[in-house]
């Protein structure tokens, strides 16, 4: 054998070595340190100017960037599915007010932070978006979008009539640049729920890995509480939560004529079946004979309008 | 024996040859991988702890409207600051002050608190009273709107912001985080160190309390350290062995901490704890936010790490008093 074969047969257990140096280095999660951030990039999403107000200090932190803002706080949101943050201050004369916009990948997602962080007595004004205030701050899902503009002041309450203009011109720019609202979060019934109480869980709702996207509210059929919710799916998810509630301890499961399948968990009774070829059920029900009412009254306000 | 032209002496130079390429290479990757979770800079260093001696397992709960005579009051119900403060220390005070929030929101430390421990730290005959922290926005912005800059000076404190030549690489605690890049020339310079936490709720952790609150004294990409939260939270409170905390219940961010922003989601606490076992007083500021203890993990596996006692109550020191 040659002088130079030996040589290359050398090289190659280097090469192996150094390859497994390299490797370690590059492929400990730890060793990668985020580049430095960067003057935001993406579009604004609202105007620079809106009557007498004036945006300023304007950041973008995209989703994988949102926790040097709101470090602890981004994994709130990033269920939902988040694009990323727009952040800014508006002033006019002596107010200002610090605005942080989640631009979220459809507006489910918008109203799954909306309804996530809003306080249970909050009201939701009536309107083509969502919206609620209290002393000092504005919160709106519009679209795709979930707007939190937050009085710099303590004194914000007394105040915060000022700002409603400027509330109402952001909420229907954002509108316009957001598609419109499709999908179940619509259909849950208005009658009977409680106010306040509707929520989107994004996934593994209620303990189930076969209820995601889930829209639920409090609806209270002569006297007796109970959940409501649309999930995403059919009949394949329906499947799987039938096969779950058996598998988590469900007793006396029991199936319906129209396909709906249920039982008691723990000490409460729930339901799941097909409403408008969507996954449906409720929940919560003290006794059976309430959950079956439940999911009657549910059935029959889901009926699609003529 | 020549086979194909080798002879049994090259054939065994040459196994041993690429048994010893083996073993280097393999020893070479044993080396590298893996071995530090941040590559560092140099030696980290140990801090040393901050307690006066005799002052363990002590907690004072005031209760009182006006923040600023419920830490004195506290405090004295502990021995007065003079026990934890002696002429000459040089005090570092460690708020929250993590967001860009104004105070009202309670995200932050309340600036009365800060303002009131400064005027103690004086009155104790302190040489240099700072205030640090590294926020998770611009320092000096968020000092400035949560209020504390304005209340630290007034008082006679000063901020002393987080620059970079400040960090070094420190020893951490046993669970997650050996080490990690931190504040370490601050810690170094002080004598002493008091912590003043708010009280808030935590997306993550449930709450965020006092050893939460040594996170504002690390550096590098510390976001990663939410992947395993409660362990971190352990490992914070090994990190730093206060001199005293005074836990700012004046108010209470019981919902969407750690960064708030609705001022409904504020309600007034009318609450000062003071004292030095970390576990007691996150146990008592978690009831403050109606948080059962054994919903927040992190308090009974600090509690197995022998950072302190769930139950305050059974401290050797506990007083509670209404103003």
């Amino acid at each position: 054998m040659k002088r130079s074969s030996h040589i290359v047969l050398g090289i190659i257990p280097l090469l192996i070595a150094g390859g497994i140096v390299w490797k370690s280095r590059h492929y400990d999660p730890a060793y990668f340190v985020p580049p430095q951030a960067t003057t935001p990039t993406a579009e604004s999403w609202v105007p620079d100017k809106v009557d007498t107000w004036t945006l300023t200090d304007k950041a973008w932190f995209p989703a994988e960037r949102m926790f040097e803002k709101i470090d602890g706080k981004d994994q709130f949101y990033q269920p939902f599915g988040v694009d990323g943050l727009q952040c800014g201050s508006w002033t006019s004369g002596a107010e200002a007010w610090d605005m942080y916009l989640y631009v979220m990948k459809d507006s489910k997602g918008a109203y799954g932070a909306f309804s996530g962080e809003k306080p249970a007595a909050a009201t939701v004004e009536p309107g083509t978006a969502r919206r609620y205030s209290s002393s000092g701050s504005v919160v709106i899902q519009a679209g795709r979008f979930y707007l939190q503009l937050i009085s710099t002041s303590a004194e914000g309450a007394a105040t915060a009539t000022t700002i409603t203009n400027l509330a109402q011109a952001l909420s229907s720019t954002l509108l316009a640049k957001s598609p419109p609202e499709t999908g179940t979060m619509l259909i849950l019934p208005a009658a009977d729920q409680i106010a306040g109480s509707e929520k989107l869980i994004p996934k593994d709702a209620f303990g189930y890995t076969s209820l995601a996207n889930v829209m639920n509210a409090q609806y209270v059929i002569n006297q007796t509480t109970g959940t409501w919710f649309f999930a995403d799916g059919g009949t394949g998810a329906l499947t799987r939560y039938t096969q779950e509630l058996a598998q988590y301890g469900g007793e006396e499961l029991f199936t319906l004529p129209d396909g709906a399948s249920g039982g008691l968990m723990l000490d409460s009774w729930e339901i799941a079946g097909i409403i408008n070829g969507g996954l449906a059920g409720v929940r919560n029900a003290p006794t059976k004979e309430r959950a079956l009412q439940h999911w009657e009254f549910f059935k029959q306000r889901s009926k699609p309008t003529p | 024996m020549s086979h194909h032209g080798l002879t049994r002496r090259e054939f065994i130079t040459r196994i041993t040859a690429a048994t010893a390429l083996a073993a280097g290479s393999g020893a070479l990757g044993w080396l590298f991988h893996n071995r530090r979770l941040v590559p560092s800079a140099g030696r980290a260093i140990t801090i040393p702890s901050f307690a006066v001696a005799g002052t363990d397992s002590l907690m004072a709960v005031a209760h009182g409207q006006d923040s600023a005579k419920a830490v004195a009051a506290a405090l004295q119900e502990l021995g007065g600051i003079r026990r934890f403060i002696k002429p000459g220390d040089r005090v570092l005070l460690k708020p929250n002050c993590a967001f860009d929030r104004p105070a009202h929101l309670g995200a932050t430390t309340s600036p009365e608190v800060l303002a009131e421990v400064v005027r103690q730290c004086r009155t104790a005959g302190a040489s240099d009273i700072r205030v640090i922290d590294n926020p998770i926005n611009d320092a000096a912005g968020c000092f400035s709107k949560s209020g504390l800059t304005k209340a630290a000076e007034a008082a006679g404190g000063r901020i002393w912001l987080p620059e970079p030549g400040l960090f070094s690489t420190v020893k951490i605690g046993p669970l997650c985080i050996p080490e990690w890049e931190a504040l370490g020339a601050p810690l170094k310079w002080a004598t002493k160190i008091i912590g003043l936490p708010t009280v808030k709720s935590h997306n993550l952790s449930g709450a965020s309390l006092t050893m939460k609150n040594w996170y504002g004294l690390l550096g590098g990409p510390r976001n990663r350290l939410h992947q395993s939260i409660h362990e971190v939270i352990v490992d914070l409170g090994c990190f730093i062995t206060p001199t005293l905390v005074v836990m700012d219940g004046s108010r209470l961010l019981k919902r969407n901490g750690p960064t708030g922003g609705n001022p409904d989601d504020v309600e007034p606490g009318n609450v000062i704890a003071a004292g030095t076992d970390q576990v007691a007083l996150d146990t008592f500021g978690a009831t403050l936010l109606d948080r059962k203890p054994d919903e927040i993990a992190y308090l009974a596996k600090a509690e197995q790490q022998g950072l302190g006692k769930r139950d305050w109550k059974s401290l050797k020191t506990f007083r509670e008093i209404t103003l």
